[in-house]
């Protein structure tokens, strides 16, 4: 219960209306996540983080810069981390997945924005976020039109760097993204003044793949026929992974695993037989955005995977480990990356061919397509998404929601006459 | 219904005493402090009723620092819908 008001205040923050979100997180985080029997102990780790969520990371993170290292924000699974960290710097996502910031964005960006971007630029503007007030530097991307102009309005209140992401998967396209990963080496070398070597950028690769790795790990325990962990706490150590040390996030991410594997072993699940499986697709769910995954598992289903930013896109593949140069290792990075398919890109029938494998790898009874409001991409990609769906015969919702709460009932009986329809 | 969560001046006592309790095999949750409680964020650890006795020994042997051991009248209802 440490008191972090001085800290918050030296970093320049509206301290007063900060402490509104201060004021909902924990009646929110004790419905979602306290109300659950039987959860694995490990996540008490991650409880212990949400907890401190704007306290002991923003510490660390402040100690790493009074010893003159520097803090990159990043917004998206396309940035590689492994430049940062082979710099000696560090990363952190800044996603805002909060209603709390969005009124803070629509000051400056139309009402029809996703959510998503307008949390992450009120989180800024309005000063109520320390993770936004500590980064040194922004690392925006061009995934989409209303990110695009968002970086233009955040370059105006703090330095932003904007990496051009390809659209399409030609080898031509891999080279740029190569490329836009070497200047983006230069930008953090210039900023931090330290070289990224050959070594430090393999330890880096090794480093981030680690994390990746575990994550698979727990995610292969979700394939399970008894689930030993709820698809809500799995959500959250998705979005714990973006922040967190990386060390230590690998550390107690894979002891969470071995107690699940024993729960595996022992055969304990955390839902009634016959509950049904359900895996959701679409755009990301940042923290604290927990709604849809508790409304599912409120409604007669189990959340069993999730093919989003905050899910398979963040982890699966590794970067190749090969030892090399640095030009030779970037060549890799860009090749793992691009490998990550976002409706952004066109044609991204390789997005269709993973919702099917991962229905099929995570044994799933049905699929919820969820789209964040004016997010125009994922809502335009839904069409081949539910066409592909229905073909292979696998059940399909689609929903269009926010941050906000006022849909939630009636999202809850949607979700609730489709898990019911799943049961007939 | 009535919860105990233990409140600390910092998250260091707080672990302290978590693994204090494991090792003693009982049972506590790490949760963000109720605003009830306190306003200051961080963490506080959600125990047993029964446990209270035992937790305040360990908790004098073993020089931990708490604020309180605070009672609170708490309806955790994952079906409100209200979220942050």
């Amino acid at each position: 219960m440490a008191d972090y008001h001085q800290m918050w205040k030296d970093l320049g923050m509206d301290v007063e209306t900060h402490d509104q979100l201060c004021e909902v997180l924990p009646q929110a985080f004790g419905d979602v996540y306290l109300s659950q029997e039987n959860r694995p102990e490990g996540m008490d780790y991650y409880n212990f983080v949400v907890a401190e969520i704007h306290g002991v990371r923003p510490a660390e993170l402040i100690e790493h810069q009074k010893k003159g290292g520097k803090v990159f924000g990043t917004f998206c699974v396309y940035v590689p981390d492994e430049i940062v960290f082979a710099a000696d710097a560090i990363a952190t996502g800044l996603c805002g997945g909060s209603q709390f910031w969005v009124p803070g964005g629509e000051k400056v960006l139309p009402t029809n924005t996703c959510p998503l971007i307008k949390a992450s630029v009120g989180a800024r503007l309005d000063r109520t976020c320390p993770f936004f007030r500590i980064a040194d530097m922004y690392v925006g991307e061009t995934t989409c039109d209303g990110k695009k102009k968002a970086w233009e309005i955040l370059a105006e209140d703090v330095p932003v760097h904007v990496m051009d992401l390809p659209q399409m998967k030609r080898e031509k396209d891999i080279k740029a993204w190569a490329d836009e990963i070497r200047i983006f080496r230069g930008v953090v070398e210039e900023m931090t003044g330290n070289q990224v070597t050959a070594e430090s950028l393999h330890n880096a690769i090794v480093l981030i793949n680690n994390k990746r790795r575990a994550l698979s790990r727990l995610y292969d325990l979700r394939k399970n026929e008894k689930l030993p962990i709820s698809g809500k706490d799995a959500l959250l150590i998705s979005q714990i992974a973006f922040y967190d040390d990386p060390t230590r996030f690998t550390e107690m991410t894979n002891k969470l695993c071995d107690e699940l594997d024993q729960r595996v072993k022992d055969g304990v699940s955390v839902f009634l037989e016959g509950t049904k499986r359900i895996m959701l697709t679409g755009t990301p769910l940042a923290i604290p955005n927990w709604k849809l995954h508790n409304l599912i598992e409120t409604s007669g289903g189990a959340v069993v995977c999730e093919e989003m930013c905050t899910g398979t896109r963040y982890f699966e593949r590794l970067v190749d480990e090969a030892e090399g140069t640095v030009d030779e290792q970037i060549d890799h990075l860009a090749e793992r990356y691009m490998g990550i398919n976002c409706a952004c890109f066109t044609p991204n029938s390789a997005r269709i061919d993973d919702i099917i494998r991962l229905a099929k790898e995570y044994k799933v009874d049905g699929i919820i397509d969820v789209n964040l409001k004016f997010c125009s991409l994922y809502d335009c990609e839904g069409y081949h998404v539910e066409k592909a769906l229905k073909e292979a015969g696998i059940p399909v919702l689609g929903i269009e929601t926010d941050y906000t709460d006022s849909d939630a009932q009636q999202l809850r009986t949607r979700i609730s006459a489709f898990i019911e329809m799943l049961n007939s | 219904m009535i919860s105990y969560y233990v409140l600390f001046p910092n998250h260091d006592n707080g672990m302290r005493l978590y693994r204090e309790m494991k090792e003693n095999g009982l049972k506590c949750t790490i949760a963000p402090t109720p605003r009830e409680a306190s306003k200051c964020c961080g963490i506080s650890l959600l125990v047993k009723k029964e446990d209270l006795d035992q937790i305040r020994q360990i908790v004098k042997e073993k020089q931990i620092e708490i604020l309180q051991i605070a009672e609170i009248k708490k309806d955790i209802d994952p079906n409100r819908d209200r979220y942050c």
